[in-house]
């Protein structure tokens, strides 16, 4: 065996992680070469050295502290939606309040800017109506949408309120009939 | 024992809780000792301890594909040690601001030694600690991993590189500690 493939198995060999043939060669070779049985003994002297440094037990306590701290860790890092978990109920709560706000503060911008219908106005059609384009285009005057789209915004705004559709159908009504009493002389 | 760690791992797949808990109790104390031996002091090594915990269990999802467990988290306990020590060479942090730093660690040493044996250990582990911090990462890390017994093949494993890579490193590692720790030796 060359010294170069001894010097190859001086770690196994210190850590007695080979096989006896192996072992039986590199202790043949050990003892016809000086300078190989010196470099091996520095490796051992080194590792002797560097392992005398324990690592020292930190003790129970400390262990116990660790296993708490990684689990609260892992739940400062959960995703959002997993961590809370009545993260569900939390929506909720947002559908029923935030949505019927954010439709009133809709309908106000709508009405502010124009194309939401005045209901001050004489001569005003329901401002959310069903009836189709053609029919639509048959009342004569006090048209008072000004944007095409309106009543199916409000309508969809309306319709995206939490309750059931006939809750939404009465929203609907009572703001046809507010508009109706407006129009009236 | 293979089995069981396979059950385990597949537990927490399944996101149950209580895998975990095992899995930190099982390999703590492994995961800590290979963090101090790498980073040579007890706050880093709990840090580094707790990180590597985190982080396997926020690669919950994708642990299912992982072949060998205890390597993958050895792995992530390693790297994250890698980085520690290269942030803290860029910031030149001494050894003494390290050390001195940690209560759990001044406390361990005055419980194991009196007090001319503890001036005899400080100066030794000094001599030791400073000639590992001036290797470099992937040197101290192979050489670490060997103080701690592991085969060449658990380290290239670790490593996520050829074992010859690990050989090379421990051999380079190995000379320049010889030659930094002479008067040890």
């Amino acid at each position: 065996m060359k010294c170069h493939t001894a010097r190859r198995y001086f770690d196994d060999y210190l850590a007695d992680r080979i096989g006896d043939q192996e072992k039986k060669t590199i202790l043949e070779h050990l003892q016809e070469c000086p300078r190989c049985r010196e470099e091996l003994d520095a490796d051992r002297k080194l590792m002797e050295t560097l392992r005398q440094e324990p690592v020292p037990d930190p003790g129970e306590n400390y262990w116990h502290r660790l296993e708490r701290t990684v689990f609260s860790k892992t739940i400062e890092r959960l995703p959002p939606e997993t961590a809370a978990p009545d993260s569900g109920q939390e929506k909720a709560v947002m559908r029923i309040y935030l949505l019927p706000l954010a439709a009133a503060f809709l309908l106000l911008m709508l009405s502010l800017s124009g194309i939401s219908p005045s209901l001050t106005t004489a001569g005003r059609e329901p401002i959310i109506t069903a009836a189709p384009e053609a029919d639509r285009s048959k009342i004569p005057s006090g048209i008072c949408l000004t944007a095409p789209a309106a009543p199916s915004i409000i309508s969809s705004l309306v319709t995206s309120l939490p309750g059931t559709g006939g809750r939404q159908m009465a929203i609907i009504d009572h703001l046809n009939n507010m508009n109706s009493k407006q129009d009236r002389p | 024992m293979q089995n069981d760690i396979k059950d385990l791992v597949k537990r927490f797949a399944d996101g149950d809780p209580q895998a975990f808990a095992e899995i930190v109790r099982r390999y703590k104390t492994e995961i800590y000792r290979l963090a101090f031996r790498m980073l040579g002091n007890h706050l880093d090594a709990d840090d580094a301890t707790q990180e590597a915990f985190v982080r396997v269990f926020e690669r919950q999802r994708e642990i299912r594909e992982v072949k060998h467990f205890p390597g993958f988290l050895k792995r992530i306990a390693v790297n994250y040690c890698i980085d520690m020590i290269r942030r803290k060479q860029k910031k030149f942090i001494s050894v003494d601001d390290m050390s001195t730093s940690s209560d759990v660690q001044a406390e361990l040493a005055e419980l194991t030694a009196g007090p001319d044996e503890n001036l005899e250990n400080t100066e030794i582990t000094s001599e030791i600690k400073g000639a590992l911090e001036k290797l470099p990462p992937k040197q101290r890390m192979a050489i670490s991993l060997h103080i701690e017994g592991y085969s060449k093949a658990e380290i290239a494993d670790i490593m996520s590189c050829p074992q010859a890579t690990v050989r090379s490193n421990l051999h380079i590692a190995r000379k320049k500690l010889r030659k930094w720790l002479a008067k040890l030796i």
